[in-house]
C-alpha cells in the first residue's frame, strides 16, 4: 500500500511546492534548456538540416571559425547596432515626450493614455505591411508627401536603396516600440512624488529647471530598463525585418537574429545558423546583466 | 476544549535558533497570552501550534492529543489573524461558514450556526456583504464570528487587535475576554502590548529571543518578575533600575542612592559588598518623605495622575541594553519615573524628598539579571 | 491646484491631438486603404477620406484566400497556448511566492533570464526536435514553442501578483480545514482573478501575434496558417492588393484592439512588475 501523504501536515507542506514547481521545471528542460544545450552542440556540428538521433557528425568549430572570419557576421552585428542605436535613442525620447503629454492633468486624459499606446496592440506583421504600404515607392504616401513638400525631387525608393530600407526598418521598429516606453516611463513619472515638484516650485524653479533636476534624475533608472528593454528586443526581433525587407537590399538590414533565420531555414546551413544564434544569445546575456542584476535583488 | 501542551519544541531556521527549549502547558479554559518584543518566538510559537509552521524537535499536543505532524485543519482549532485574513471573495456568511462547509457539515446546519454566530457579535445586518464593505472593528467580528463559528478545542489569534484605534481596541479586549469566558475555549492569545496581556490573560508568557521568561498571573509578573526583563517589560511605564553597592547599616543592609542610604530587603544581608541591580517601579516612589532629594526635569500631566521625571545619580546610572531591560523606547539610562495620584502641583527644577519602600524594592543579580534569592 | 491659463488648455488639447493623430496615422491609414476602391489607391494626390466606402473588400478577402481558416488556426493556438501556459505557470508562480524552496531563488533567476533568449537560436533545436517527432507542420509545434516565450514571462508575471496578496489568507483556510490543493483552487485563483485575467490576456496577445514559431514550422503545410503568416504573404504577392491587405490587417488587429482596451489598466503594473521590479 503506499502511504498518503499529506500535504497540509506541517512537515510536508514544503514538498507540495515542489510539486506545483514540477509540472514548469519539466515543461522548461524539455523547451528551453534540452533546446539550448542542442543549439550548442547543432553549432559544433557540420548540420545542414537538423534533426535529433544523428549525431554522427563529428564536433567540429568550422562553424565558428566561418562565424568570426567571414564579413557577414560583423556586417550584422553592426547593422544590429546601428538599429539599436536609432530605435533605442528615437523611441525613448518619442516614449518620454508621450508619457510627459498624458501625465498633464486635462480631461480625457485616460483616452489619451489609451490611444497614445495603441501601437503596442498592432501585431508585428500588420505594422508591416501597413508601413510597407506607406513607404511604397511607387504610391506610398510617405513619398507623396516628400515630394509635395519639396524635400525630395523624385521617389525614395524604400525597397531598393540599402540606406532607405535601414531608415523603414527604424520607422517600423520605432512605431511598434516606443509605446512600450511611453507605458513604463509613464509609470515612472505617476511614481515621483507630487512633493518635490511643490518643493522646487516653492524654490523658484522654472519648467525647465524641473525637469532637469527633478524629473531626469527621478527617470534616470526607469529609462535605464526600458532602454535595456528595448534594446533586446531589437536584437531578437524577426518579424519586422523579414516582412518588410527580408534582410535585404544587399544585406543592408541583415541583423543577427536575420542572419541566423537565413542561414538556417533558406540556405540550410542550421550549424552555422546555430552559431550565429550562440553568439546573438551571449550578447543579449551580457546586455541583460545589468537588467537581471537590478531584478534578481527582488527574486526573494 | 482542551488542554495544550508544548514540550521540549524547539525551531531553528538553518543555524539560527528562533524557539529553544519550549516547555508549556496550558489548562483547559484558560486564556494564556504570548506576551515579548517583535522577534521574541511568540507569533512562531503559536503557528507551531497552529501547524503553519513545522517544529524542528519536540512534541505539541492539544487535548492530550500528539498534533505535532497534524495538518493545521485536522489539529481543531480556529485562528484570529491580524490581518483578519478574510475571504475578500465570499461575503461574510460565506466567510464564517467556510469552515464548516470544509468539514462537510449540510446547508442547513452551517447556516442555523452561522446565523448564531452572527447574533452574539452583532454582525445579522452584514451577512450578506463582501468584506470590503465593513468597517475595521467589523472585520475584526467576522474573524472572531469564523472562529467561535467551529466550536474548536482552542482558539489562536495573532494580535487580533492591533489594527484597530486605541479606542475600539480597549473595548473589543474585554468583549474578547467576555466572550472567552463564556464559551471557556482555551485560548492562546499572542501580542506585543503588555497592557493586553496583563488585562486579559490568566496566564501570561513572557517571551525574549526565543526562549520564555517567565509564565505566571498578571500579579505574579507583577510584583515578582524572575529577571530584569520581565521586569521593565511588564507594567506602564516600565520599572526604574538603578545600581549600588550593598552595604550593611545599623538596621539591616542598605544602598547609597543620591548620598542617603536607602534600606533595603533583609534578604540582602548576605549580599554586603556586593554591586547589585535594584528595581522599583514608578508607582511605588513615595514623595514628600525623609530620603533622597532629586531634582524633578520633568513633569508630565496626564490628568489623574503625573509623571514626574528625574535625573539617576550619577554613581546610580545603570547602563544596559534597553531591550535587556524590556524597557519602552522613550526611557533612558539616566531617567527615573514617579507615577503620583495627587492634587499637589509640581514644578520642573523642583526638589522632592523620596522614599523607596522596602517591600516594592526589587534586586537583580547584576551578571544573571535574575532576581535575587537572598 | 493652480489654474491653468485657457491658451495653454487650449494648446495642451492641440498638442494631445495632434500627437495621437500622427502617432495613429498609419491605424487610420490602414482602415481608409481598406475602404478605398482599389483604383483610388493609385490616386495622385492620396484620397485621404473613403468617400465611397467598399465593404465587400472583406468578401473580396474571405472569397481570395483562405482568411477563416488562418483565422480559426490562430484563435485554437492561442487558446491552447493561453491555457497551457497559464495551468502550468499558476502553479509554479504560486510555488515561488509563497515556499522557501531549494533551488527556488534559482529558478527564478533562471526564468528571468530565459525571457531573453533570442527566438531565432531557439527556432533551430526545435525544429529539430519537431522533425524527429514529426510536428513540423503541426499546430502543436507552434504552441510548444510560443510556451518558451510565455511560460517564463506569465510565471513572473503572476509571481508578482501572489506576492501582492497577503499569505494569511491561505493559512487561514488551512487553519479552516481546507486541503492545499482546494486552498489555490477556493482562495487563491478568486482572489487573484484580475491578476490571472491579465496574465493570460498577455498570453493571448502575444501569441496571436507570433510570426516566427509560424513561419518557421508552418510553412509547409497550407492547412495550418496563422493570420499574421497569411497576411505576410499577402505582401509578397506579385500583384499588391492593398485593399484586400489592409481589410486582413483590419481583421487581424481588432481582436488585439480589443484586448487591449481591457488590458491596458494592467499593463503598466504587469510589464513592470514583469520586469522592472
Amino acid at each position: 500500500m503506499i502511504p498518503t501523504i499529506d500535504f497540509s501536515a506541517p512537515r510536508h507542506r514544503a514538498k507540495f511546492g515542489y510539486l506545483l514547481l514540477a509540472p514548469a521545471v519539466l515543461l522548461m528542460a524539455v523547451i528551453i534548456v534540452y533546446p539550448i544545450l542542442l543549439s550548442v552542440s547543432i553549432s559544433m556540428q557540420d548540420v545542414r538540416i537538423a534533426r535529433i538521433g544523428d549525431s554522427g557528425e563529428p564536433w567540429t568549430l568550422e562553424n565558428y571559425q566561418w562565424l568570426f572570419g567571414s564579413g557577414e557576421t560583423w556586417h550584422a552585428l553592426w547593422v544590429t547596432f546601428k538599429l539599436v542605436a536609432v530605435v533605442g535613442g528615437l523611441s525613448v525620447i518619442i516614449g518620454f515626450a508621450t508619457a510627459m503629454l498624458v501625465n498633464q492633468k486635462f480631461r480625457g486624459r485616460a483616452a489619451a493614455r489609451l490611444f497614445v499606446a495603441l501601437p503596442w496592440a498592432v501585431p508585428e506583421v500588420v505594422a508591416t505591411v501597413i508601413w510597407a504600404w506607406m513607404l511604397d515607392s511607387s504610391f506610398g504616401l510617405v513619398n507623396w508627401v516628400l515630394l509635395t513638400s519639396g524635400l525630395v525631387s523624385e521617389p525614395i525608393a524604400f525597397g531598393s536603396n540599402p540606406t532607405a530600407a535601414f531608415a523603414a526598418v527604424c520607422f517600423v521598429m520605432i512605431w511598434k516600440g516606443y509605446p512600450l516606453m511611453s507605458i513604463m516611463l509613464l509609470a515612472g513619472l505617476q511614481s515621483i512624488p507630487e512633493e518635490q515638484y511643490q518643493a522646487a516650485k516653492v524654490d523658484g524653479a522654472g519648467v525647465w529647471q524641473r525637469f532637469w533636476y527633478i524629473t531626469l534624475p527621478n527617470m534616470l533608472p526607469v529609462v535605464g530598463v526600458t532602454m535595456v528593454m528595448t534594446t533586446l528586443w531589437v536584437f531578437r526581433d524577426f518579424a519586422i525585418i523579414h516582412v518588410l525587407t527580408q534582410g535585404g537590399p544587399l544585406g543592408a538590414t541583415t541583423t543577427l537574429s536575420i542572419l541566423t533565420f537565413e542561414q538556417s531555414f533558406e540556405f540550410f546551413r542550421m550549424g552555422q545558423g546555430a552559431a550565429v544564434g550562440v553568439l546573438t544569445m551571449v550578447l543579449c546575456a551580457i546586455i541583460s546583466r545589468a537588467l537581471v542584476g537590478r531584478m534578481a535583488k527582488s527574486v526573494h | 476544549m482542551a488542554t495544550v501542551q508544548f514540550d521540549q519544541i524547539t525551531k531553528s531556521y538553518g543555524a539560527v535558533e528562533a524557539i529553544r527549549d519550549f516547555n508549556l502547558d496550558i489548562e483547559d479554559g484558560e486564556f494564556c497570552v504570548f506576551v515579548g518584543p517583535s522577534g521574541c518566538g511568540k507569533s512562531t510559537a503559536l503557528k507551531m501550534l497552529a501547524g503553519l509552521e513545522a517544529t524542528s524537535g519536540g512534541t505539541i499536543s492539544i487535548g492530550g492529543r500528539d498534533v505535532t505532524e497534524l495538518g493545521p485543519g485536522k489539529r481543531d482549532i480556529a485562528m484570529v489573524f491580524q490581518n483578519y485574513a478574510l475571504y475578500p471573495h465570499m461575503s461574510v456568511r460565506k466567510n464564517i461558514g467556510f469552515g464548516l462547509k470544509m468539514q462537510g457539515l449540510p446547508a442547513n446546519d452551517i447556516n442555523a450556526k452561522v446565523e448564531e454566530a452572527a447574533r452574539v457579535l452583532e454582525l445579522t445586518p452584514y451577512l450578506d456583504r463582501k468584506p470590503r464593505a465593513l468597517s475595521g472593528g467589523q472585520r475584526q467580528r467576522v474573524a472572531l464570528g469564523r472562529a467561535i463559528v467551529r466550536e474548536p478545542a482552542a482558539f489562536l489569534m495573532d494580535e487580533p487587535l492591533s489594527n484597530l484605534d486605541a479606542k475600539l481596541r480597549v473595548q473589543t479586549r474585554s468583549e474578547i475576554v467576555k466572550l472567552q469566558r463564556r464559551l471557556g475555549v482555551t485560548t492562546i492569545y499572542v501580542t506585543h502590548d503588555q497592557t493586553e496581556a496583563l488585562t486579559m490573560a490568566d496566564k501570561i508568557v513572557v517571551m525574549k529571543g526565543g526562549e520564555i521568561q517567565q509564565v505566571g498571573s498578571a500579579e505574579q509578573l507583577f510584583h515578582a518578575p524572575v529577571n530584569v526583563f520581565v521586569a521593565g517589560f511588564i507594567g506602564s511605564p516600565g520599572m526604574n533600575f538603578f545600581h549600588g553597592k550593598v552595604e550593611s547599616g545599623p538596621q539591616g543592609p542598605v544602598t547609597r542612592f543620591g548620598g542617603h542610604d536607602i534600606p533595603l530587603p533583609a534578604k540582602c544581608a548576605g549580599m554586603s559588598g556586593r554591586d547589585m541591580i535594584f528595581g522599583i517601579r514608578p508607582e511605588h516612589i513615595r514623595v514628600g518623605e525623609d530620603g533622597p532629594g532629586v531634582a524633578l526635569s520633568l513633569v508630565e500631566n496626564l490628568g489623574t495622575e503625573k509623571i514626574l521625571h528625574f535625573h539617576t545619580p550619577g554613581e546610580n546610572v545603570l547602563e544596559l541594553d534597553r531591550a535587556q531591560v524590556g524597557a519602552d523606547e522613550e526611557r533612558d539610562a539616566q531617567t527615573m519615573l514617579i507615577r503620583v495620584i495627587d492634587d499637589r502641583r509640581y514644578s520642573e527644577a523642583e526638589t522632592l524628598a523620596l522614599a523607596f519602600p522596602v517591600e516594592k524594592l526589587h534586586v537583580f543579580d547584576p551578571d544573571t539579571h535574575e532576581a535575587a534569592a537572598g | 491646484m493652480q489654474q491653468r491659463h485657457p491658451l495653454n488648455t487650449i494648446a495642451l488639447y492641440l498638442t494631445v491631438l495632434v500627437t495621437c493623430g500622427l502617432l495613429l496615422f498609419p491605424i487610420y491609414w490602414m482602415v481608409v486603404t481598406a475602404l478605398q476602391p482599389a483604383s483610388n489607391l493609385r490616386a495622385y494626390p492620396p484620397q485621404f477620406w473613403p468617400a465611397d466606402p467598399q465593404w465587400n473588400v472583406f468578401a473580396d478577402l474571405l472569397a481570395k484566400h483562405p482568411f477563416m481558416l488562418w483565422f480559426s488556426n490562430t484563435i485554437l493556438i492561442a487558446f491552447a497556448t493561453m491555457t497551457i501556459s497559464l495551468a502550468v505557470s499558476i502553479l509554479a508562480a504560486y510555488a515561488l511566492s509563497r515556499f522557501r524552496l531549494r533551488g527556488g531563488q534559482g529558478l527564478g533567476l533562471f526564468i528571468l533570464t530565459s525571457k531573453m533568449l533570442p527566438a531565432t537560436l531557439l527556432i533551430i533545436p526545435l525544429f529539430a526536435i519537431f522533425r524527429s517527432t514529426g510536428l513540423v507542420g503541426s499546430l502543436w509545434s507552434v504552441v510548444i514553442a510560443q510556451a518558451t516565450l510565455i511560460v517564463p514571462f506569465c510565471t513572473w508575471m503572476l509571481k508578482g501578483y501572489f506576492d501582492t496578496m497577503p499569505p494569511e489568507l491561505e493559512q487561514a483556510a488551512l487553519v479552516d480545514g481546507c486541503s492545499p490543493l482546494g486552498t489555490i483552487f477556493r482562495i487563491v485563483l478568486p482572489v487573484a482573478a484580475p491578476g490571472l485575467a491579465a496574465t493570460a490576456l498577455y498570453a493571448f496577445v502575444v501569441s496571436w501575434s507570433d510570426f516566427l514559431f509560424g513561419r518557421t514550422f508552418l510553412t509547409t503545410n497550407d492547412e495550418s496558417w496563422t493570420l499574421q503568416m497569411g497576411i505576410a504573404s499577402l505582401k509578397g504577392e506579385f500583384v499588391t492588393e492593398w485593399n484586400v491587405i489592409m481589410a486582413g490587417s483590419i481583421m487581424a488587429s481588432i481582436p488585439i484592439i480589443i484586448v487591449y482596451l481591457f488590458l491596458e489598466r494592467f499593463l503598466v503594473g504587469g510589464l513592470a512588475a514583469g520586469s522592472e521590479k
